[in-house]
């Protein structure tokens, strides 16, 4: 009798991963909901990045509130924090960011390092559901802090669909 | 009677340009095809150099695609740079523009590249989609 020995293996391999749709972005199809080649709803719209840029002492945190494109949906989060050395050398930085009319943290509490938050340079991390910025001015806040004990340059940048407003 | 029907064919254009040592803005144009539309589906670029910013702008309607809204931006507003523009071709593959985005047949795409490495950098933007050819049904 194998009672809740048997029966409780079997359960869990049944879940649905809550990873299921985080699929690397190789696949266009893989990128978003299970089997949809993209997020509905935002056809029409125009590709936009949004970026905002600062030149870091070393371990300085600085931030900035700065206009997003009206109906912007968020998609994915990009980085890029270098030293002045050459070849440039990736530092690493935190981050918090902050939707302002519709006052939501997307990291409450403790900043997340760059690197989890989008990826190395020259990866991104993209959501599995799009974020509006709603209102007619919308706006983001962007606090960073450079880990560094080096000045950096680091930009930071939001890519998403602008001009849809989702139904 | 004759109708037609839109046939989608894998299609790659490319922005070529090659950026001289601390130039600002360098034009570089892309010109979609006069034969058909344009869906835009990836992105990928390669550069010598990751320290290159770029501009993107609809010439037609001069919409851009690259939004700076921080005061802060050191060195003025010379763009997106282009590792998070499209990702690193060498690590990453492309960049999913997620959306389809249709670009229409003979518009122009301003490019106006940037670079900060204070070395000549060579630049190629591949847009990846398709042609949305309209052709005559038999």
């Amino acid at each position: 009798m194998g009672g809740l020995n048997t029966i409780l293996p079997r359960l869990i391999n049944t879940l649905v991963s809550p990873r299921v749709a985080m699929i690397p972005k190789v696949f266009q199809r893989g990128t978003y909901r299970h089997g949809e080649a993209n997020p509905p709803g935002l056809e029409g719209g125009m590709p936009a990045w949004v970026y905002a840029e600062f030149a870091l002492q070393a371990q300085e945190t600085q931030d900035t509130t700065y206009p997003v494109p009206a109906g912007f949906n968020l998609l994915s989060f990009s980085a890029f924090c270098i030293d002045g050395s050459t070849p440039p050398v990736e530092e690493p930085f935190r981050v918090q960011l902050y939707d302002v009319n519709r006052q939501l943290d997307f990291i409450p509490g403790k900043a997340v390092n760059g690197g989890e938050i989008a990826g190395n340079r020259g990866r991104q991390f993209f959501l599995t559901e799009p974020h509006f910025f709603s209102g007619s001015e919308p706006q983001a806040q962007l606090r960073v802090s450079n880990m560094a004990i080096v000045a950096v340059t680091l930009q930071f940048a939001l890519y998403g669909i602008q001009g849809v407003i989702p139904q | 009677m004759s109708s037609t029907q839109i046939v989608k064919v894998p299609r790659v254009l490319i922005v070529d340009v090659v950026v001289a040592a601390s130039a600002t803005l360098t034009p570089g144009a892309l010109s979609i095809p006069n034969d058909a539309d344009f869906e835009w589906w990836w992105l990928s670029i390669f550069r010598t150099d990751p320290r290159l910013k770029v501009l993107i702008t609809e010439s037609a309607t001069q919409r851009p695609f690259i939004y700076s809204g921080s005061p802060q931006t050191p060195g003025g507003f010379l763009g997106v740079f282009v590792d998070n523009l499209a990702g690193l071709v060498s690590s990453n593959g492309e960049f999913p523009i997620a959306v389809p985005y249709v670009m229409p047949a003979s518009r122009s795409y301003q490019h106006q590249f940037s670079d900060l490495s204070a070395a000549q950098n060579t630049v190629q933007v591949a847009y990846h989609g398709f042609a949305l050819l309209q052709v005559a049904n038999s």
